[in-house]
């Protein structure tokens, strides 16, 4: 009993020692998260070790998708801003130059095409958008189902292409 | 196996096992080589009565990916300003657009001509500026590139603003287009 | 009589004698078949060799003797072929999150990618897309753990001090444990945020999917007292706002996990919506 009551009082007194001794040094998690990133950078390029490559990650359709809806993002953004600009700089107005298009007098196996080519990227993003929204409502996350719709995006993008392209022949 | 068949078999039974063990020992310290992760690694894969052929063809280098010099890498500067309403107003944005855009083609009138030139420019400029900011790093370049995007934004709308008052109209100029 | 059923028992394929002597059989059997040789190409770049240069070494294996996954391959190839191939690996099961590589263009873990029996196609196995090599197939994961350490992934109580933790359960009710089915399962390895476009770009800045993913864990930990403190520290536009929804992530986890809902549902929260969990892959 006396040498538990000993320990007992004896204990504190060590651990007072001890701390005293090793200070301990409190750094906030983000500081030292910090401090690491940093210091992987500085590491990393002073060794000038190799970057692997990305190129050869196999390409599949849901990231087939999203780099479509980039690309005829930025293709249909430039060219709208040139267009309306450009419209705006030259001289004459739409209908001139709606005239003119149509002096050409192209014919139809290269004109539908062609309203098929403008159109597709307008409706693609279009229909991808929607899916995007979809996505961040939390719906349709499950990749059996990005699958699923990715393809009907394209197939009806690529209809409603066609549709477009043939209203001049409908009415 | 009970006890009164092993007792008259063990012999046999020892002397096979025994000359299996030899024969597998000695397969593996001769294929395996004395490494002792190849050693045990060698008692799961058993005895292999060919020799395995290992052909090493080296092919041409592949290049060193440098990373972008002028680039600053590290994590992002604490006092950036809040991102979740402009993420928010960018979708109320694609809600609003989505009936939009077939509307003012199948109905072009000035009201929606004015509103989708608007959301489109802003839908476009927003567009732009997040590939800008995905994209173009450094310490100069995207000072240059995202003023460069909102100019170009503003141009636009004013060059559409015009057209949408002095001429067509953008639902009647698609409408135009398609009926070539 | 009864020594000569004991003898008919013991000279049964399946039991006794004769089964002791399956494993040299099958040996045998696969010895007598024709080699199936693959070649494997494995990415070898050596620190310590100036002036060493990333190269694609081949490697041929008869797959006859060579087990099921793409990691027992590697091993084959370490101790019968070239001692000087270096990966990482530990439990060879998938839960340890070592082995995580890039095998025919897809991040997978080793040991539980299946070699493609088809010996006419080659096999490519490289490290972890856009990392910085430590040597041959070792990536450098310093940048990713120091982002999981930012995040704080553990449970921080308000009123509760850190003398008194571990004298009281925090309870949790069923519904709000499922909330927390198809994060926790996650198992670190990198294979979805070395998958991700964006990680690639802007991996300094932008946290990858593994590490949001876990973000909303904790947030949706009906134990953790700090949910909106979470949120608040990344509401800038790189940490998880360079997330286009590209949804390599989902497509590529090797645990089955879909990462790309979970950041959906996290940029939901930040707006003040609600959410249930997430769905698997």
């Amino acid at each position: 009993m006396s040498l538990s009551k000993l320990r007992m009082a004896i204990r504190p007194c060590l651990t007072v020692q001890r701390s005293a001794l090793i200070p301990k040094r409190v750094v906030s998690s983000e500081v030292k998260a910090h401090e690491e990133m940093r210091a992987f950078w500085e590491k990393n390029q002073k060794l000038g070790r190799p970057l692997t490559h990305f190129t050869t990650y196999k390409m599949h359709q849901p990231m087939l998708m999203s780099l479509g809806h980039r690309i005829t993002g930025i293709a249909m953004g430039v060219a709208f801003y040139g267009l309306v600009i450009g419209l705006y700089v030259m001289p004459g107005d739409f209908t001139h130059y709606l005239d003119l298009i149509k002096s050409f007098d192209l014919p139809k196996w290269f004109l539908f095409p062609a309203k098929m080519v403008v159109a597709f990227p307008l409706m693609f993003h279009y229909m991808n958008g929607i899916r995007h929204l979809s996505w961040d409502a939390g719906k349709g996350v499950r990749l059996a189902t990005m699958y699923k719709t990715g393809w009907s995006i394209l197939a009806t993008a690529i209809v409603m292409s066609a549709c477009m392209a043939s209203l001049a022949y409908l009415g | 196996m009970d006890r009164s068949v092993v007792t008259p078999w063990a012999p046999v039974t020892l002397t096979l096992a025994a000359v299996n063990m030899a024969t597998l020992t000695r397969l593996r310290s001769s294929l395996a080589g004395n490494c002792v992760l190849s050693r045990a690694l060698g008692n799961a894969l058993l005895s292999r009565a060919t020799p395995v052929a290992g052909v090493i063809v080296p092919h041409k280098a592949l290049s060193l990916t440098p990373v972008a010099h002028k680039r600053i890498y590290g994590p992002p500067d604490p006092g950036m300003p809040v991102h979740t309403s402009h993420w928010k107003n960018e979708r109320i944005l694609d809600i609003f657009m989505a009936p939009l855009i077939p509307a003012t083609v199948i109905f072009p009138n000035p009201v929606f001509d004015m509103a989708l030139s608007t959301l489109l420019c802003l839908h476009i400029n927003w567009g732009l500026e997040g590939v800008v900011t995905d994209y173009v790093h450094g310490e100069m370049l995207p000072k240059i590139a995202h003023p460069a995007v909102l100019v170009m934004s503003i141009a636009a709308f004013a060059c559409l603003c015009m057209f949408n008052y002095t001429d067509v109209g953008v639902g009647q100029a698609i409408r135009s287009l398609y009926s070539l | 009589m009864a020594s000569a059923l004991s003898l008919a028992k013991f000279l049964q394929p399946n039991r006794g004698f004769l089964k002791a002597l399956q494993p040299l059989r099958l040996a045998a059997a696969a010895s007598t078949a024709a080699p199936r040789m693959k070649t494997f190409k494995v990415y070898r770049w050596d620190p310590d060799k100036p002036g060493d240069k990333p190269r694609m070494q081949d490697y041929q294996l008869d797959l006859n003797h060579t087990g099921v996954m793409i990691l027992d391959a590697l091993i084959k190839i370490k101790n019968e072929i070239d001692p000087t191939l270096t990966f990482r690996r530990s439990c060879r099961e998938g839960i340890c999150g070592s082995c995580s590589m890039t095998v025919d263009g897809v991040n997978t873990l080793a040991c539980l990618c299946k070699i493609n029996q088809n010996e006419s196609q080659t096999t490519s196995v490289r490290p972890l897309p856009h990392m910085f090599v430590i040597k041959d197939l070792i990536p450098d994961l310093n940048n990713f753990y120091a982002q999981y350490r930012w995040i704080e992934p553990w449970l921080k109580k308000k009123d509760v001090k850190d003398a008194e933790m571990g004298q009281t359960q925090f309870m949790q009710s069923p519904e709000d444990r499922d909330k927390l089915d198809g994060m926790y399962e996650c198992i670190l390895c990198a294979c979805c945020s070395t998958s991700c476009p964006s990680y690639w770009w802007n991996g300094d800045k932008y946290l990858g999917p593994a590490v949001i993913m876990q973000a909303y864990r904790w947030v949706m930990d009906s134990r953790d007292d700090f949910p909106k403190e979470r949120m608040d520290r990344m509401r800038d536009k790189w940490m998880v706002y360079r997330c286009h929804t590209i949804m390599n992530c989902t497509k590529t986890c090797p645990k089955g996990l879909n990462p790309g809902a979970a950041i959906a549902e996290l940029k939901k929260l930040m707006m003040g919506y609600e959410s249930k969990g997430i769905p698997y892959q």
